[in-house]
């Protein structure tokens, strides 16, 4: 007879991971067409590093094992949030679970989200040894026992996260205690389109846990970081890497700003409704604004090709064009479906990478 | 954002008009067929819980739109002339922080950028009557209730609009944040300016203008 709390637990995890298989589902045969051999070579080589780590003298493989339990335990510490949002964790908290109680459900959720995790480990342990001709390296008996030792610590380690975040919720958001003085409010209200941009859509990306700006902010470094890459040619990188690179990470950029714009104005639906605001207009400045926004690494792009001599040739040409066509048309093209918006994205990473390889040919 | 610059006229007394109003949620009804004429003052608005006291101070404020019917104000229609008839309405009320990302002083100072004319001089008197004139800078969601209550009170009592709707103002408020509210009230139902449209679950001490029960009013589910 499973316990309530338990039940309870567990139907939050289940709730989450059909959250996210629908999500994969909808964009599922893409993912599979875009990176379906690299998604098969991941899930081979899935067991590989406990499998190797085994190799090593003991207290050193030991080492490795545990370290490598504990970044596989990574994924559950960012689902953490999902599977115990902050509201369902403030009244679960003080609710009287016994230790026990605490412990077997946090095992048995933990052991849930790691069921994938198990099933790459199997498959990749037998595709590796029912093969014919085994690397030397690889010890049978010592590879399962090591795959399976990292498993049970990973396991562990999930465990212990999710305890301590049924223990401890995280703390109401107040601001830091300051002379009170210094905090007496004056009103500031500006008119104008970028004060009410900053307060509805700049904001919302930094606060209250949002980690959209931070992801915008990275993708944009990565695009600055492998457009100069690309540019200047390093000995160590070929130009069709830097092309592909700097392709991929462009259309993330876009997609990622568009996303969590489209969020936000979603979120304002029902925030703002009711403030002498209209939504469609509301909607469109804030493309516009998200649009000019998206042109000035594309500004830059285009300034650093020139001095490179990119753009000289057809290809240099077409891939720019590309470039500057898929930030309006990926922000201002209706989500049809979640499938259709994915397909977009693909084939504009496709043909932007197919282009830019050919540029420096 | 300028849609509709159709303007109120200030100069003839508010009134609201609603006609054959009709709402219905996904799961239930709530108006069908609803008339109401609101004059300026303080009317209390009175039913049971469920039945439409918040959705209908919604349709008021624009924040719900009508099924069928119309919702006008001195003429202004709720949805044909949607921004300039949000401009005379406020809707204070819901209990979990609306833009809960801003901290206070952001949340006062974008309503404040969207409501101009706003009395900023009322707004810091309500503010440090109420006790909160120091809160600025905590976010809104570290707000406790009856400080949220008060910041929303505050800024309703300085915006300039023709129709306020106050959504169980005394919930979570301290006796002391009652008295000046009720004080408020006083003042502005003597004015006779606006109209207020007020739900409590509690006797009023203000003496409403017009006292409407939902429970008796014909078009309710």
């Amino acid at each position: 007879m499973i316990h309530t709390y338990t039940r309870f637990r567990i139907q939050l995890t289940l709730r989450t991971l059909a959250q996210l298989s629908a999500r994969l589902r909808s964009s599922g045969e893409i993912l599979v067409l875009a990176l379906g051999p690299a998604i098969l070579g991941l899930l081979a080589v899935a067991a590989l590093p406990p499998m190797f780590f085994t190799s090593y003298p003991a207290p050193l493989a030991l080492g490795l094992l545990v370290l490598h339990a504990i970044a596989m335990s990574l994924p559950v510490a960012l689902l953490r949030p999902r599977i115990l949002p902050a509201a369902v964790q403030a009244w679960l908290a003080p609710l009287p679970v016994a230790p026990g109680l605490l412990l077997r459900a946090s095992m048995l959720v933990s052991g849930l989200l790691l069921v994938p995790l198990a099933l790459a480990y199997a498959s990749s342990l037998a595709i590796w040894l029912l093969q014919h001709e085994r690397p030397a390296w690889l010890l049978p008996l010592r590879a399962v026992a090591g795959t399976v030792f990292s498993f049970l610590l990973t396991w562990a380690c999930a465990c212990a996260l999710l305890v301590r975040g049924a223990l401890h919720p995280p703390p109401p958001a107040r601001a830091p205690a300051t002379a009170a003085g210094a905090r007496i409010y004056i009103a500031r209200p500006q008119p104008g389109w970028w004060f009410l941009w900053r307060h509805l859509f700049w904001l919302p990306l930094w606060r209250h846990g949002s980690l959209a700006g931070l992801r915008q902010a990275a993708l944009l470094g990565g695009t600055i970081l492998a457009s100069a890459l690309w540019m200047t040619g390093p000995a160590m990188l070929p130009r069709p890497a830097g092309a592909i690179m700097a392709s991929v990470l462009l259309v993330l950029f876009v997609h990622e700003a568009d996303d969590a714009l489209r969020s936000q104005l979603a979120r304002l639906h029902g925030a703002a409704a009711g403030l002498p605001l209209m939504p469609g207009t509301l909607g469109w400045r804030a493309r516009a604004t998200l649009l000019a926004g998206l042109s000035l690494p594309l500004l830059a792009l285009g300034a650093a090709g020139l001095a490179a001599g990119t753009w000289t040739h057809t290809a240099g040409t077409a891939w720019l064009a590309l470039a500057w066509t898929a930030a309006p048309l990926l922000v201002c093209t209706p989500p049809f479906t979640p499938r259709g918006r994915m397909a977009l994205v693909a084939l504009f990473m496709l043909v932007l990478c197919a282009t830019g390889s050919k540029v420096w040919n | 954002m300028e849609l509709n610059t159709k303007e109120l006229n200030t100069q003839v007394q508010p009134l609201v008009e609603v006609d054959a109003l009709a709402f219905h949620f996904k799961t239930r009804s709530v108006f069908t067929g609803l008339d109401l004429r609101l004059a300026p003052g303080l009317t209390w608005l009175r039913g049971r819980n469920g039945r439409g006291k918040t959705t209908l101070l919604k349709l008021l404020g624009g924040a719900l739109a009508p099924g069928s019917g119309s919702i006008r104000l001195n003429g202004l229609d709720s949805r044909r002339d949607a921004l300039a008839y949000r401009r005379h309405t406020f809707y204070c009320g819901g209990e979990a922080p609306e833009l809960d990302w801003l901290t206070a002083g952001e949340w006062l100072d974008l309503h404040l950028s969207l409501y101009p004319q706003a009395d900023l001089a009322a707004l810091q008197a309500h503010l440090d009557m109420f006790h909160i004139a120091d809160v600025a800078r905590q976010p809104v969601s570290g707000l406790s209730l009856g400080q949220y209550k008060k910041l929303q009170l505050a800024l309703a009592l300085a915006l300039p609009v023709q129709l306020l709707l106050i959504d169980e103002p005394f919930n979570g408020l301290d006796v002391q944040a009652v008295e000046v509210l009720q004080e408020a009230l006083a003042r502005r139902e003597a004015a006779r300016d606006s109209c207020i449209v007020l739900t409590s679950h509690l006797v009023l001490r203000v003496a409403p203008t017009v006292t409407l029960d939902l429970d008796a009013q014909p078009g309710v589910l």
